[in-house]
């Protein structure tokens, strides 16, 4: 991709969100963006899923322009790439495998398999139990983990989370980071956006690419940790087994 | 594919979910239908009403001096030929005359002096039961442009008025509907809004993880339509209780004036169109009220 994206045209003026941003993602990479509040790494990740249009440039996924992508193509697009929002954008009085499995209703998968998956996709997380349970009711953590879920039932290409450990606790945000990992080691590209330096210090990842002011500033190779089964899969590995993190292999 | 159960599932859900809001969108629904139903109901009865009073008219044709016995002949085969004439008669100046006296009774004596002739000899038509006032004005207006005629009576005219009188009741009947719908149409989409906007962050949910826009809409369609559905429903019933306690005191207020009148209410076809224009102010309410926000993502 190489894209600009600036707000607030018109007598507020303008600012460059984004400023000749160009970065080249592989299949299953796992990028940790970083940099300060305000550098851009939000913008980067909403316009990869096209909530946000770039001015300038391009974003290439699977070899299709999706910078240029008709507002009807857009739905599809998004079906192939999984997000994890940093306020978790979670139904609150919907229990916890409606909220996963709103990403496969909405493609007309039958309740009962769309279901099915879900509680998969939530053992995976290691919230299994507490697939019936009001998201209200569930901790900033958990909720966390179900947002994750919700980003991975629908097996995408990319995987992208705005700030993941951002509300969490240092134990739980490692057992994420670690999950994290394990989904990208699977195929799925993963771009991870943080400001968190025990995140940047502590996750392994491909690549580290830190933003600053909407431009690239620095970008070097990341340490990959050694494969170890995240903490999170170990009460329901049935999850993994089944498949459900196994990436889509390209958009279709 | 299409998934109509879960459309229903979601539809029932958010139904359940704002209560309140949902009453108050069936009231808003069924308020505006039930004055479009009295316009329409009062329309409906004063056409009936007019039509009613033009039936059995009498029209009196009156003749020019000049015009001969047997040219009032003639005019009187060409209003008997016509079904819409039930009886014609000959009224001769001499007639006239004669009934004019009675008329006057002890005061006949006025006419002592009068010539015998200085009434002009007419015609009486009676209209046939069937003939409605539209039927009427059209044998007037025949009259009115035949040679030897004078002057046609119609009631003293006063039907003809009450014609255009009716004429504009049924243009201000209509205005009046088509304003009360627009109105309706602009409360129910702003209470459908509410729900909308109760549920905006479950549709932005929905757009952010690929719901396309119609699957968006549809539970939110289907949820209009069911409010249209009964608000229509309630309009009727309740045009139906109106209808069952005024229509007797109108009978009887109208049975002492003019003639007796059944005051009509909705044919079946005209309550089934009721009921999918609920569903039709349901459907466009909802399109209006998830525009903004399916857009919008």
């Amino acid at each position: 991709m190489s894209v600009t994206k600036s707000f607030g045209r018109g007598s507020g003026g303008e600012v460059l969100a984004l400023q000749d941003v160009d970065l080249h993602v592989g299949k299953g990479e796992l990028v940790l963006l970083t940099g300060p509040s305000g550098a851009g790494k939000t913008t980067l990740l909403r316009t990869i899923f096209a909530a946000e249009r770039p001015e300038g440039g391009e974003i290439v996924v699977a070899g299709r322009n999706i910078s240029r992508l008709r507002r009807s193509s857009i739905p599809f697009l998004r079906r192939n790439i999984g997000v994890i929002f940093q306020d978790f954008k979670l139904l609150k009085d919907r229990s916890a495998i409606d909220n996963v499995a709103i990403t496969l209703d909405i493609r007309g998968i039958r309740r009962k398999e769309s279901h099915a998956r879900a509680l998969e996709a939530l053992g995976a997380v290691g919230l299994a139990e507490a697939a019936e349970k009001r998201v209200s009711c569930l901790s900033g953590g958990e909720q966390q983990r179900i947002a994750i879920a919700r980003a991975v039932v629908g097996v995408p290409a990319i995987l992208l989370a705005d700030e993941p450990t951002g509300n969490l606790d240092p134990e739980l945000s490692h057992d994420i980071l670690d999950l994290l990992d394990s989904i990208s080691r699977r195929g799925t590209t993963v771009m991870l956006a943080t400001h968190d330096p025990m995140v940047v210090a502590n996750a392994s990842c491909t690549r580290l690419v830190r933003l600053e002011r909407g431009r690239i500033v620095a970008m070097e190779q990341g340490v990959r940790a050694p494969i170890a089964p995240p903490r999170l899969l170990t009460p329901t590995p049935q999850g993994l087994d089944a498949g459900v993190l196994q990436p889509a292999e390209a958009l279709s | 594919m299409i998934r109509p159960g879960y459309f229903v599932r979601q539809a029932l859900r958010g139904m359940r979910a704002k209560p309140m809001i949902q009453l108050a969108a069936v009231g808003a629904i069924a308020v505006g239908l039930l004055l479009v139903g009295v316009a329409v109901v009062c329309a409906l009865n004063v056409e009936r009403l007019a039509n009613h009073w033009g039936r059995g008219t009498q029209l009196t044709v009156y003749l020019k001096q000049d015009a001969t016995r047997a040219r009032a002949d003639a005019l009187a085969k060409l209003l008997r030929s016509r079904h819409e004439v039930a009886r014609v008669r000959y009224i001769s100046p001499r007639d006239a005359r004669k009934r004019l006296g009675e008329s006057l009774g002890s005061r006949a004596a006025l006419l002592a002096d009068v010539e015998p002739d200085f009434l002009p000899a007419s015609l009486e038509v009676e209209l046939s039961r069937e003939a409605d006032g539209a039927q009427a004005r059209a044998i007037v207006a025949l009259l009115g442009a035949a040679r030897g005629v004078e002057e046609v009576d119609y009631l003293g005219r006063w039907a003809q008025r009450l014609g255009t009188l009716v004429g504009l009741m049924r243009t201000g009947a209509i205005l009046v509907a088509a304003i009360i719908a627009l109105a309706c149409l602009y409360i129910v989409g702003s209470t459908i809004r509410l729900g909308v906007y109760a549920r905006r962050e479950e549709i932005e949910i929905q757009q952010l993880v690929g719901a396309t826009p119609a699957f968006v809409r549809a539970p939110f369609m289907l949820e209009g339509a069911l409010q249209g559905l009964v608000g229509g429903a309630l309009a009727l019933l309740a045009l139906y209780v109106f209808h069952s306690i005024a229509a007797p005191e109108i009978e009887g207020a109208l049975a002492s004036l003019l003639a007796r009148l059944d005051v009509a209410f909705l044919s079946p076809l005209q309550l089934c169109l009721g009921l999918v224009g609920g569903v039709l102010l349901g459907l466009v309410g909802s399109t209006v009220a998830t525009g903004r926000y399916v857009e919008a993502a």
